[in-house]
Formats: structure tokens, C-alpha cells, sequence
């Protein structure tokens, strides 16, 4: 571990980033560039006696709208965008991306140093893709997708316990409230669509999605979604099931005239200019998000190569969410706990998301948006290479925080890389460890920050999503 | 003077005071050879990240002091002066351990630079850097420059400046604004107007518009004290209380559940039952004006008041409503946390894993209120406070008895198998007890125990609960493990030794059971499967007597099982104690679940979730109070080093902070766990903070910003206050006008700085863009409660009840009653409090954002609270009397904006309407699609209902509001109309 308790961080020494909350939100010039509308042709500038300075890097402008108009990072980067699919239970290493064949030489035996019987992966492992990295024969399809991602083995994590591991995958913090890695990103990008929100999960749990003491719209949007889902219930008040559109719109628009006459009596206050536009973007939410989720209008080829499964139309949605320029979408798969069963459970884990995961990464890729799509892969924490010890007839494995395997693919990651390594044995990352806050940390990286500089000042002191560690992968950056 | 070691980032700090050996003087050569040697390597290859100077400390270690090199970094000291070989940093330069190269990346020393620093600590490391004292404190709050922070300066009573424009001030509070205006060349803008005015004062004060006939009473009073009537009037209505105690509530993270953690949910209620009375009582001692200091000390101490009010327990709720955690130096945190920033704005929490970094507050200070914390405990009886509606009481006691009893008959229904399975299977569960153990062993052993796993067939959990029972000095099975602790090869020696020891049961202090010696008086063990095999047989035995004692128990609702020797039964109470109906209460219940493992936890299936449902929202459930005591034994806390408790330092006495203390010189509490001097520690005159905390808290919510930005945080890092002297003024006058808010609000109220109008001027624009110096008022919108109750005035079905059991806030059927009695779930906070910038309930957060986002309108575009609201506003009684169109109009123009239509909004209303009624829908969308899918309605309500819950009850479900849906029909040309006027900004905003 590389404990990075660099000083600076929770300190006044870096001023760079740390906004309040009228520092998070955007010009209203800015804005009506990026929305594509113009009520009225007022110079906010003349009314807030402010300068337009496009900065670069994240430092903001000092007087803003909505805090999800887009921004830009540090610096500048391929990736804008992230699906994370949280392999939620925690996911064999050994039986999955690690092959350890010196494993096998101590089946049922005790291996020198470790307690216990030894379990070999009863899979085999192929070599895939040009770059030859081996994969496990559970993972046919994403083993032909090797090339573009990185493999990270070394990963670790500090307590294997589900519900702490899962908090520390998800907001950075064992067990303090912290906001989670969906609304740090929306928090320092922003997002694309103001018609969309900008973080959306698909399941999970509510605590992986919490802003916490960012501000509430940062909170992803939970959609517990599943293909016999109702499109109009897909967000909360999406549709209205009182009143049709065309009504709706006039209605709106006498509001619009209403606003425009307080707001004219308050001299165009910039808070009401922004809440007026609010709601052109809620009008057009409503036709927008739903269409994101309607799978249907895909072809049916798209809708076969992802497959007939909840998760396969997940992942479908996550890619028409991106698409529509939502910044930061999750997907949860859970059910990775194989304490019992490795030889049937895993291959009935991996084959769900086999070809839903390959055909998001070729998807993406055949539209030109792998590269600026970064997709995680990984669960909280990895498992023994020995016997779990509830002496089922069918052997499992137990946790392990010590060794734990993640992929990346797209967004700037080198692909055909695999990246650091566990024991001879894989029961403990060993070589280029990368631990948990390493991971947040290069990812923050790949969207464009400095994870030490992407802070949010509260009570008195500037928090990071890497608290006071992180030290960036950069091999595993293209 | 004691010495305190400087701070080193978050997790560096070390509490060690001295530094250990501090080699000697160094010879003159000695000197030299660290400046030309050593020193330049340093400089050059580490100071990168090891600097104090630079502010740089990877690893909690810096190098350009003698002081941080000495003392090393977190994993203690990198130099053995002498001794080369055990010094880490040689270690390290020499790339010998993969985890720890210095420098990194391969940027390795050279052999001679390597050589040099060998040398270097084998000379003994002599260093002749002489530290700067101010430089080592640099980074840590503990500097005479901190504690010169005007925050923690007395409070003063400055006399009011005098001001040019002598006409315009009211009073003091406008002398100080005026004077700052007039320093810049700026003026206050004209008064607002009488409608703008009340509309403020109403939504300041109670969270609601005001009515149309307190618009219509205001606007025809012109005696002098009208306004201050209004003032008198609002801080007499129980909706003040409502909604400053809602302010209060954001401040003590108010929530009724114990937050997200599954794992404890498992252990303990999700819900907690009786916060609402926490919340009642706030409101009330508010409504009341309770002396803010007595507000204080019933919070932290109300238990330990004298004479106190049994009513007065339900304060305590400010410490024990927080989040839960599985550590309780996590629960004793987040009270500490509350505490600090709740009464004091001071972030004393950041001292928990070092010195403060900017504030004067040490790790100390912290640990001398933990102690306090960890002095105090929450007692599982809770107090009835109040009694419940007399005619609900015997409903909830029926239903109440009807779930303890289901849990007792469950409680022996669980058991019976679990015994069964015991008492058939003991020789494997003790067979297999020989390996019990967190860890895993070697493969033999490992294969052994499998073996007997499998072969057995036995149950996990009771496998690691018996574990607990097979220890060496139980009187069951403790001859087992003293037979089990014989070596294999040893076992034909040494079993008759130990039989005759067995046998003989000479050990009076703890003495075996009498059938166990019995059985084993008759048995020859040639090995450990033997020796299962006479427990096996033992129980086999008294098989016929298990379910009679089963059942005895279960009958025995008074007192002792009867019928049993207690050598019979000593064996019965196995692998669990086996509870009476008498005891077998949910306390009891509660607890033997905990004893469980996962699985059967998971399958134990106790109604613990419907009881603490049924003593939430149950109308005949008393009131109780969520308080804490102190604890019978009351102890010190240890500093936990790094904020590691394995890790302990110095022990602290229970007391206040330093700098918060008379001459700095804090004094060990006396009194129990000290909680009751704490409070008076922070109610008290001569604290600087207290007042000052309270009173830019309310400037901030009568103005939209306080004199500090920051209300939580009045220290080193918060801004410099815009009138400090008016903030003294007036927190010095809060104190001399016994602590009462509400005089505090008059005096604000009636100042004519609050009276401004919201009037914008281009020059103070520019000069002041934020309004700093309240050039003006500032335009505010309203927050998610006032919005919200809004619509429910609109609609004239706001429910004013004061008190009672939480509402669900946010899902059809919604409720009429006012938000502050909404269910918080910290857990799962609704999305739509979310949109609305809800106070995030885990931490302290005075002030809330306010954020404009779609989700905001969409909810009242669409949602069919909204609807509903716009269908009962133009049922309005003095809507529907109106005799025509325009009536109809300025109506409702009176409800929703208190102020009546100029012409051109008449204009637009009554073309909207016309038009609207010439297009008239005969269906709602909801209403083509049921038609569309004939049972389209009946297939909503069935995804309604198993979105809700999908048949499980689940513990963590909100609790939901009974009534009606809304009619999915369209809206009349008047509702929508009347809809668009909830959606307009001058509903949201208050000037």
C-alpha cells in the first residue's frame, strides 16, 4: 500500500477546485450554449457584474446556474463517460482473470505457508486475443475482447466483509458516509445532457449511489429496471398521467409568460432565469429519458447480441443512457458470493455477463464510443484459493480482501494489458499491488483528474473521493 | 510546557511526546558530513514528497527537519542510529523490500549516495539541523495564531457605529449595516412593499404564504406597530415552532432510521420507533422560546437535570437519533460530531485521527469527549413520556401481544430442530469442535474436519456456536476437550489419567455434571471417537425428556421450568440456553437472534421488524424517549493513536475543550460521565462560540446567508464574519435577553435592514455581487417543506395537527399533515427530497443548497400531488362562489400569490382558459392507455403494489400513508390553469 497522505489535500494549500455550491454551476452563457435555448437576449454579465473567464482545467466560474451543466477536467482526456458493472458478491480471481497454475499441484493439499486445502480453478485458461492474455474458459466471448482492456490482478481491498467492501468499492470510505464514485464524477464533469439526469444506477444498493454531503443532485437516479418495465414509470414523474403533451406545452408556455413578467419586475434575478429553463429541460426529460430506456426501438440483431436477459437489456440501456450523454451509469450484477458450488455457480455468473459485456464493449466500439466510454469491471473483493470451510460436498471459496482482479476497457485504458500480479498461488496481490484507492484514483485519472485535486470543501475541510491516498496506475493508461 | 508532537496529514500524527533517543551534539566533522552529504541527497530525492516545508508528508514522514526524521513516519522510525541494518530507510534505499523503495519508480540511489547514507547511520545519524518551533506546528491548529481566532475571543457588546443617513436606522442592527453600506458609498434600497414584506415574514417565520386575510388585515393596518404585530402574531402560532425547529432538526441530522447498514439492521430495528419525539419536543421547546441554554443542556443532559420533566427525556434524542454503526467509536463520533458542530460550529471530529490541522483543538480535546461518550449508555427500557389515544391503546396492546406471542411460538418452533439435530448428531458437532477456530488448518486437519462435516451432516452455525460450549471448563463438555487436547499417539497413555480426573470430579470450584461423570465412570475410551460416542449416548439417554422440557419451557410463563433436576436439565440448555416463556420476551429474543450465525439468522424469522413497525406508526403505541444515561462504571478514553483504537496513547480526563476553557485550562469532570458539565460548558455566558453559532444561524435563514457562510464552522478555516460587530451585538444581547430566539427574531424583524426590498441596483451589483453587505434583500427560494406545505394551503386540506407519529412525505397516498413530521430515512432518502436539496441526514448541515434541477419541475408538472392540489385550489370555496370568470381569478390569485392579477395577467388567464376549454381532452393519458390495454388499470395497480414491496416485507420499506389514490382523469381549463400557477416562479420564491 502507498498510503499518499499528502498533506495538502484536506488543506487550504490547494485552491484549485473548492467550489461551494455557486461554484459547481455554470454561466448562464455557458448554458444556453449547451442547452440550445435563448429566452430573452439579456446580458447576464450586465446584470451579475460578472467576466465569462473560460478557465481551463476545473477551476469554475464564480457564479452559476445548474451544477450539472458540463465542465471540464484537469486536463484533457478521451474518456467522458463510465459504465460501472459492480460485480457485486465478489468475484473469484482465480476462477476468473488470475490462472494459477501452481495452484493446481496442491489440490486438496496444503499449500507452503497457508492454511487450509488448497482448490485449483476447475477451469482452464485460454490464451485470447492478440495480446495472448489468459482467460478463463467461463468468459469465452470477453476473452475475445482482451485487446482493449486492462486487467488489473494486484488489486486489494482492506476488510472482506460484503457490506463494508461494497461501501469501500462504491464511496471510497469503510464506514463513514461518503459520497459515492457516480457523484464525485457528475460532481467534476458535470453532464453532457441536461435532459437526462447524469448518473443513473440499474439496481444496487442506495448508499452506492449517495451524495452525501455533495449537494442532493449529484444523488445517481436509481431505476430498478427490467425489459417488462413500464417506460413512463421509469423515473419518478416522468409522464404525466393527467394531461397530455400538447396541453402540457401550452401550459408550460403560459408559465413561461407568467416568469418572464416576475422576472422582469425582480430585474432577471439569475436563479429564476435558471429555474425557468429548468423546466423547458423537464418537458423534454420526459420524452428523452423514456426513449433512452425503450429497448425496442434497437434492431433485433442489437437486441440478440446482448442477449434475452434483464442484465443483457441493462447493459443495452447503460449504452443508450451513454449515448444520450449520460456521464456516469451503473449496472449492478450480484449473486458472486460462491462460497459453495465454484464448478456450477461461477460459469452460471460469468455466462450472464459474458455476452452482454462483449457485445456492450463491440457495440460501443463499432459507434465510436469505446474510446470515450471507460467500462469497469469488479466486484468488492476477491476470493480464497482454499476451500471455503462450511465442508460443502461442492467446495466454494471464502473471501479474500488480499487478492481481487478488475478490469477496464475503453476511456483511454491500454488495452491488451494486464497489470500486476498475485503470488505464485494467488492468494495475495504481490507484485504492483493496487490497492482500492489506487483504482479511484486512476479512474478519476482516465476522466481527466488530479484525484488530489477534484475536492469539495465541507465544515472546514476539502474532502477527496481517494481520501488521503491514491496512487494513479498509469500503465494501465494508454 | 507539555510538548505536542506537529501534525503530519490526516493519519500521520504521532501523540508520542518526546522523540525518543536524541543523539548528541555532533562533532564538527559530523556536521559537515550531513551538509555535504547527506543533506543534498535529501533535498534532492525525497523532500519531493517528504517536506514539511513543502507541505508534502507521503507516509506521515518528513525529512527536512530533524524532528521528522527522527520520529519517522506511520509505520514508526526509519533510522536505528547505529545500525544500518535495522534501519528502514536503508532498507528502502537499497530496494530490498518490493513493498517499500525509496525513492520510488526506480529512480534508486547510486551505490556512493547508498554508502554515504549507510555510513551516515552507523555514525549514529548525527544531525545538526536546529528546528524552528513555529515551522514544526505549521501544520497543525495549535498555534497562538489560532487560538487568537476571533471566534474564540470573548463575546463583546460593541456600541452601535454612528452613520451618516441618520433617518433610516430603526436600531442598532441598521446603525451596523448602514455604516458599512456608507463606508463603500452604498445605500439600502427602498422598503419593501406591505404584501412582500408579510409574505417574508410569514415564510420566515412559520414556513407557510400568508392568507388572504392576514394579506388583507396587514395591508389595512397603518398604525405603527403593524409589522411588529405581524412579528407577535407569527412567533405566537405553533408553525413557528414547526418550522424553526425543522431548522434545528437539519442541524441534529434528525432521522427515524439507523441508516443504510444492512449488517446491524440484522441485529438491530431499522426504524427507530420513538425519534419523533425527539423531533416533538424540539418543536415544542421552540414554540415555547425555552432559554437556548436550557435547549442545550436538556439535549446533551436531560437526564441528569434535577427535577426534570419526564418529558424533557425525549432531548436526549439529539445524541441518540444519529447514524449507527457496527463500531461504536463510529456511534460515539457521530455524537461528538453533533455536539461540536451542532452548539459550538467547531469541527472538533477532524481531532479524531490527529491535532486538528487548523483549529486550536488536539486530539486531546477529542478523546477527553469521548470519554464522556463512551461514559454513557442507552438503556433498552425506554421511559413512557405519553400516554397514546385512550381508545387506540387496547387495539396496539392486543395486536402488540398477539406478535410477542408468534415470536415465542416461533422461538420454540426454531429451537426444537436445532436441538433435535444437536442431540442426535453431538458426537459429530464435538468431533468437529476439535478444529473449531476462525482459521484454517493444515490440509489433514482440514480433510479430517470436512470429513466429519459431511459425514454428519451438520448445521454450520450450530457447528460455531457450540465452539462456545466445548470449552475446557464446562461442565458438559469440558472433559471432551480435555480428552481432545491428548495428541493422537498419546491418547493410550493419557486417556485413563484424564478419565480418573473425570471421574473423581474432586475441582469444588467448578464442579462437572453429575450424568456426564456418570456416563464416563462406565466407559473405556480408546479414542476421541470414543469418547463422542459416551456424550452420544449420554444424550440418546434422556431423549425421552427433551421435548417434555421443550414444552415445559414453553409453559412456564411464571417463573422456573419445574420437574427437571438440574443436572437434566444443565444438559438440556444445549447448544442454546433454552428460554422460558417468562423470558422469552423480545428483548431476550432479540438478543439470542444476534447469538446467531448468518444462516440462521436469515432463517430464524422473527417478527422484530412488525414490532418495531407497530411502536412506530400505531396510534395506540405510548410516546417513549430515546434517551441515554450515564453508564455505572464512568472511565477515561485513551487517544487512539491515528484514530486506531488498537493503537492507544495517553489517557485524557473527561472534560471540556482547551480553548473553548476559562484561561485555557480545562477542569476533569466530576459529575458521572460528565455529559451535564459538558452542556454547561457550552450553555454558558462565557463560551465564545455558543451564542455567536446561534445567532449568525438564524441571520442566515431571515437573510439567505449568515455573517459566516459556514454555520457549522466558525473556525480558523471559515471566513472572516461580513459585520463581526453586529454578530457580537447581537449575540451578546441573545445572552442578556436570557438566550429567548424569539426576541432574538423581533429584534432582527423589526430592523429595517430586514425590511429592504429585493430592488436590484447595477452599480452595487457590480460592487458587491453577492449582496454581502445587504444592500438589499435577497431573493430566496423556498425549500423543499415550505413548498411542499404550500400546496397543501393551496389546496386548503393542510392538516395543522402539532406533533405525532412520522408521515411518508413523498408517495401516494400523500399525506396533508406539514413535512417537518415526514419519515426521514437516512437510508434511502427519497429522490424527490434529494431533487429538492433536502439536509443530508448522516452528518450536522445547518444550511441546505439550492440547486435548480429538471426533477424539481418535473414534480410539479406531473406528479399527482400536483394535480391533486390544482383540482382542490379551484374547488376553493371562494372560488366556486365566485360569480364569474374574473372572481374566479383574483381568487385564486389571492390564495396562491396573496396579491391580486394586474390586467395583463388577467388577460392571459382568461385567453388560456378560453382556449383551453375549447380543447378540452375527453381522456388523460392514463386513462387512453387503460383503454388501450383494457386491464391497463388494474395491471398499474398490481406493478403499484409490487413495486411497493413485492409481497416481502421488508424492514427497510418506508412506512406508507393510508387513502385514497388521485383520479388519473383529465384536469379541467381552471386546473390547469391553476397548476400553471404552481409551477411559476413566483410561487417558489420568496423577495
Amino acid at each position: 500500500m502507498n498510503p499518499d497522505s499528502d498533506f495538502s489535500c484536506p488543506s487550504k494549500y490547494i485552491r484549485e477546485h473548492t467550489p461551494s455550491l455557486k461554484d459547481v454551476i455554470f454561466t448562464r452563457r455557458e448554458f444556453l450554449e449547451r442547452t440550445g435555448m435563448g429566452f430573452g437576449a439579456m446580458s447576464l454579465a450586465s446584470i451579475l457584474g460578472l467576466s465569462f473567464g473560460g478557465q481551463a482545467g476545473a477551476a469554475p466560474a464564480n457564479k452559476s446556474l445548474s451544477p450539472l451543466l458540463p465542465k471540464q477536467p484537469h486536463f484533457p482526456v478521451k474518456a467522458k463517460a463510465v459504465i460501472h458493472i459492480f460485480a457485486e458478491g465478489g468475484p473469484s480471481h482465480v476462477d476468473t482473470w488470475d490462472p494459477k497454475p501452481e495452484l493446481a499441484k496442491y489440490a486438496d493439499k496444503t499449500i507452503p505457508g497457508h492454511d487450509g486445502l488448497a482448490f485449483p480453478s476447475p477451469f482452464k485458461f485460454n490464451k485470447m486475443g492478440q495480446s495472448g492474455i489468459e482467460v478463463s474458459e467461463v468468459f469465452p466471448k470477453l476473452g475475445e475482447c482482451v485487446d482493449d482492456m486492462a486487467v488489473i490482478r494486484s488489486l486489494w481491498t482492506d476488510i472482506p466483509a460484503h457490506e463494508v467492501a461494497q461501501r469501500f468499492m462504491n464511496t471510497g470510505s469503510l464506514q463513514l458516509p461518503k459520497p459515492s464514485m457516480g457523484s464525485w464524477v457528475v460532481y467534476g464533469l458535470g453532464t453532457e445532457n441536461q435532459n437526462m439526469p447524469g448518473f443513473i444506477t440499474l439496481s444496487g444498493k442506495p448508499e452506492w449511489r449517495q451524495s452525501s454531503f455533495l449537494p442532493g443532485v449529484f444523488q445517481g437516479c436509481n431505476v430498478n429496471y427490467t425489459q417488462g418495465m413500464k417506460l413512463e414509470e421509469v423515473l419518478l414523474n416522468i409522464s404525466n398521467q393527467f394531461t397530455g403533451i400538447d396541453r402540457q406545452r401550452r401550459q408550460l408556455d403560459l408559465v413561461h409568460q407568467l416568469n418572464n413578467m416576475h422576472s422582469q419586475a425582480l430585474q432577471k434575478d439569475a436563479q429564476l432565469e435558471a429555474r425557468i429553463e429548468a423546466f423547458e429541460m423537464a418537458f423534454k426529460m420526459q420524452t428523452e429519458a423514456t426513449d433512452a430506456f425503450d429497448i425496442s426501438k434497437e434492431s433485433p440483431e442489437a437486441r440478440a447480441a446482448y442477449g434475452a436477459t434483464d442484465l443483457g437489456a441493462k447493459l443495452l440501456v447503460a449504452r443508450r443512457l451513454i449515448e444520450r450523454g449520460v456521464r456516469f451509469v451503473q449496472v449492478q450484477h450480484g449473486g458472486w458470493d460462491t462460497h459453495a458450488n465454484i464448478e456450477t455457480a461461477i460459469p452460471k455468473q460469468a455466462g450472464a455477463i459474458d455476452g452482454p459485456a462483449a457485445a456492450l464493449i463491440k457495440d460501443l466500439k463499432q459507434r465510436g464510443l469505446l474510446d470515450s466510454t471507460l467500462i469497469v469491471w469488479g466486484g468488492e473483493f476477491g476470493r480464497t484459493v482454499v476451500r471455503d470451510r462450511n465442508g460443502n460436498a461442492t467446495p466454494g471459496r471464502d473471501h479474500n480482501g488480499r487478492a481481487m482482479v478488475t478490469w477496464m476497457a475503453g476511456g483511454g485504458v491500454k488495452g491488451g494489458t494486464v497489470y500486476g500480479a498475485t503470488d505464485e498461488f494467488g492468494s495475495r496481490a504481490a507484485e504492483k499491488k493496487v490497492h482500492i484507492h489506487d483504482l479511484h484514483a486512476t479512474i478519476l485519472a482516465l476522466l481527466g483528474f488530479d484525484h488530489t485535486k477534484l475536492t469539495y470543501r465541507y465544515n472546514g475541510r476539502d474532502f477527496r473521493f481517494t481520501d488521503n491516498f491514491g496512487n494513479v496506475v498509469r500503465d494501465v493508461i494508454a | 510546557m507539555k510538548h505536542r508532537s506537529f501534525v503530519l496529514a490526516l493519519l500521520a500524527a504521532s501523540a508520542a511526546p518526546s522523540f525518543g533517543a536524541v543523539s548528541a551534539e555532533p562533532t564538527k566533522a559530523q556536521a559537515e558530513f550531513f551538509e555535504n552529504k547527506i543533506r543534498p541527497i535529501l533535498k534532492e530525492n525525497c523532500y519531493k514528497c517528504h517536506s514539511l516545508e513543502q507541505s508534502k508528508a507521503k507516509g506521515g514522514l518528513t525529512l527536512d527537519t530533524k524532528t521528522g526524521l527522527l520520529k519517522g513516519g506511520e509505520n514508526g522510525a526509519i533510522v536505528k542510529p547505529g545500525e544500518p541494518d535495522k534501519s528502514p530507510m536503508i532498507s528502502a534505499v537499497n530496494y530490498l523490500d518490493p513493498d517499500l523503495q525509496m525513492p520510488p519508480k526506480g529512480e534508486k540511489l547510486t551505490n556512493g549516495q547508498i554508502a554515504d547514507l549507510t555510513a551516515w547511520v552507523k555514525m549514529g545519524a548525527p544531525d545538526p539541523r536546529k528546528d524552528d518551533a513555529a515551522k514544526l506546528s505549521k501544520l497543525s491548529g495549535l498555534t497562538e495564531k489560532a487560538r487568537s481566532h476571533w471566534a474564540y475571543q470573548p463575546v463583546t457588546k460593541p456600541t452601535p457605529p454612528s452613520v451618516k443617513n441618520t433617518a433610516w436606522p430603526r436600531g442598532p442592527i441598521d446603525q451596523f449595516i448602514l455604516a458599512k453600506l456608507e463606508e463603500k458609498g452604498m445605500t439600502p434600497a427602498p422598503d419593501a412593499t406591505k404584501e412582500a414584506l408579510l409574505r417574508r415574514a410569514t415564510y420566515d417565520l412559520t414556513g407557510l404564504p400568508p392568507s388572504p386575510e392576514e394579506v388583507k388585515a396587514f395591508a389595512s393596518d397603518n398604525s405603527p406597530q403593524a409589522f411588529s404585530k405581524v412579528v407577535d402574531r407569527l412567533l405566537a402560532s405553533p408553525a413557528y415552532g414547526e418550522r424553526w425547529g425543522r431548522h434545528w432538526l437539519d442541524t441534529a441530522r434528525y432521522s427515524d432510521t439507523v441508516g443504510g447498514d444492512r449488517n446491524i439492521v440484522r441485529t438491530i430495528d431499522y426504524k427507530y420507533a420513538y425519534a419523533w419525539t425527539y423531533r416533538d419536543w424540539v418543536i415544542k421547546a421552540v414554540n415555547d422560546d425555552m432559554p437556548y441554554d436550557q435547549f442545550i443542556v436538556h439535549q446533551l443532559a436531560a437526564d441528569k437535570v434535577k427535577d426534570n420533566a419526564q418529558e424533557n427525556l425525549a432531548a436526549l434524542g439529539f445524541l441518540t437519533v444519529g447514524e449507527r454503526f457496527r463500531n461504536v467509536n463510529d456511534i460515539i463520533n457521530d455524537r461528538i460530531d453533533a455536539t461540536t458542530k451542532g452548539f459550538l460550529g467547531l469541527t472538533v471530529s477532524c481531532a479524531r485521527c490527529h491535532d486538528h490541522m487548523f483549529d486550536p483543538v488536539p486530539t486531546t480535546d477529542y478523546y477527553a469527549l469521548h470519554g464522556v461518550f463512551a461514559s454513557t449508555i442507552e438503556p433498552a427500557d425506554k421511559p413512557v413520556i405519553a400516554m397514546a389515544a385512550q381508545d387506540q391503546v387496547a387495539d396496539y396492546q392486543r395486536q402488540m401481544s398477539e406478535l410477542e406471542q408468534q415470536n415465542r411460538d416461533r422461538y420454540y418452533k426454531f429451537v426444537a430442530p436445532l436441538q433435535d439435530d444437536f442431540f442426535n448428531k453431538v458426537d459429530g458437532y464435538l468431533l468437529v469442535a476439535r478444529f473449531s477456530g476462525k482459521r484454517n488448518g493444515p490440509a489433514e486437519q482440514e480433510k479430517e474436519r470436512i470429513a466429519t462435516l459431511q459425514k454428519y451432516k451438520l448445521e454450520r452455525d450450530l457447528v460455531v456456536a457450540f465452539a462456545r460450549n466445548a470449552r475446557g471448563n464446562d461442565a458438559v463438555f469440558g472433559p471432551f476437550r480435555a480428552f481432545a487436547d491428548l495428541k493422537k499417539e498419546d491418547f493410550a497413555t493419557k486417556a485413563p489419567e484424564v478419565l480418573a480426573q473425570i471421574t473423581a470430579n474432586a475441582n469444588s470450584k467448578r464442579p462437572l455434571n453429575p450424568l456426564v461423570v456418570e456416563a464416563f465412570k462406565a466407559a473405556q475410551p480408546q479414542s476421541i471417537e470414543d469418547v463422542a460416542t459416551v456424550y452420544k449416548n449420554l444424550y440418546a439417554s434422556i431423549e425421552p425428556q427433551r421435548k417434555s422440557y421443550l414444552e415445559a419451557c414453553q409453559k412456564a410463563t411464571q417463573g422456573q421450568v419445574s420437574g427437571f433436576t438440574p443436572e437434566v436439565a444443565q444438559l438440556m440448555n444445549h447448544p442454546y440456553e433454552i428460554l422460558t416463556a417468562a423470558e422469552a420476551n423480545t428483548q431476550n429474543l432479540r438478543e439470542f437472534q444476534q447469538r446467531l450465525g448468518n444462516q440462521l439468522q436469515g432463517r430464524s424469522n422473527f417478527y422484530f421488524a412488525k414490532i418495531n413497525e407497530l411502536e412506530l406508526t400505531h396510534p395506540g403505541a405510548p410516546a417513549k424517549a430515546m434517551l441515554v444515561n450515564d453508564s455505572a462504571t464512568v472511565k477515561n478514553s485513551s487517544v487512539f493513536i491515528r484514530g486506531q483504537q488498537e493503537t492507544k496513547g495517553e489517557m485524557v480526563p473527561r472534560r471540556f475543550l482547551e480553548v473553548l476553557s476559562p484561561n485555557r485550562q480545562p477542569l476533569p469532570f466530576k459529575e458521572g460521565s460528565g455529559r451535564l458539565e459538558l452542556a454547561q460548558s457550552i450553555a454558558s455566558k462565557s463560551n465564545p462560540l455558543t451564542a455567536r453559532v446561534l445567532v449568525n444561524r438564524v441571520w442566515m435563514h431571515h437573510f439567505g446567508e449568515g455573517f459566516v457562510r459556514t454555520p457549522d464552522d466558525l473556525g480558523v478555516q471559515s471566513e472572516p464574519p461580513t459585520h463581526p460587530e453586529l454578530l457580537d451585538y447581537l449575540a451578546s444581547q441573545f445572552m442578556e435577553q436570557n438566550w429567548s430566539m424569539k426576541k432574538l427574531h423581533r429584534s432582527i424583524m423589526l430592523s429595517r435592514a430586514y425590511q429592504e426590498s429585493s430592488q436590484t441596483n447595477k452599480k452595487f451589483e457590480q460592487m458587491d455581487p453577492e449582496n454581502r453587505l445587504l444592500w438589499r434583500a435577497n431573493i430566496r427560494r423556498l425549500d423543499f417543506e415550505a413548498l411542499r406545505d404550500s400546496l397543501l394551503v393551496f389546496s386548503g386540506k393542510l392538516d395543522r395537527t402539532v406533533g405525532g407519529k412520522p408521515i411518508n412525505l413523498t408517495d401516494e397516498p400523500y399525506s396533508y399533515r406539514r413535512s417537518v413530521y415526514g419519515y426521514i430515512d437516512r437510508g434511502n432518502l427519497p429522490e424527490l427530497m434529494q431533487s429538492f436539496d433536502f439536509s443530508d441526514p448522516d452528518m450536522p448541515n445547518s444550511k441546505r443548497t439550492s440547486t435548480i434541477v429538471p426533477q424539481q419541475a418535473l414534480f410539479l408538472m406531473n406528479s399527482s400531488m400536483s394535480v391533486d392540489v390544482a383540482r382542490r385550489v379551484v374547488a376553493r370555496p371562494e372560488i366556486t362562489g365566485a360569480g364569474d370568470d374574473l372572481g374566479r381569478l383574483i381568487a385564486l390569485y389571492r390564495v396562491v400569490f396573496q396579491r391580486t392579477p394586474q390586467p395583463v395577467e388577467i388577460d392571459l388567464a382568461l385567453k388560456f382558459v378560453a382556449n383551453e376549454a375549447r380543447n378540452q381532452p375527453t381522456q388523460s393519458p392514463a386513462e387512453l392507455k387503460e383503454q388501450q390495454a383494457k386491464n391497463g388499470r388494474v395491471a398499474d395497480k398490481k406493478a403499484r403494489k409490487n413495486a411497493k414491496g413485492n409481497g416481502r416485507y421488508d424492514s427497510m420499506n418506508a412506512i406508507q400513508n393510508q387513502g385514497e389514490l388521485i383520479e388519473r382523469k383529465p384536469l379541467t381549463p381552471w386546473e390547469t390553469y391553476a397548476q400553471a400557477l404552481l409551477l411559476s416562479n413566483e410561487a417558489s420564491y420568496i423577495n
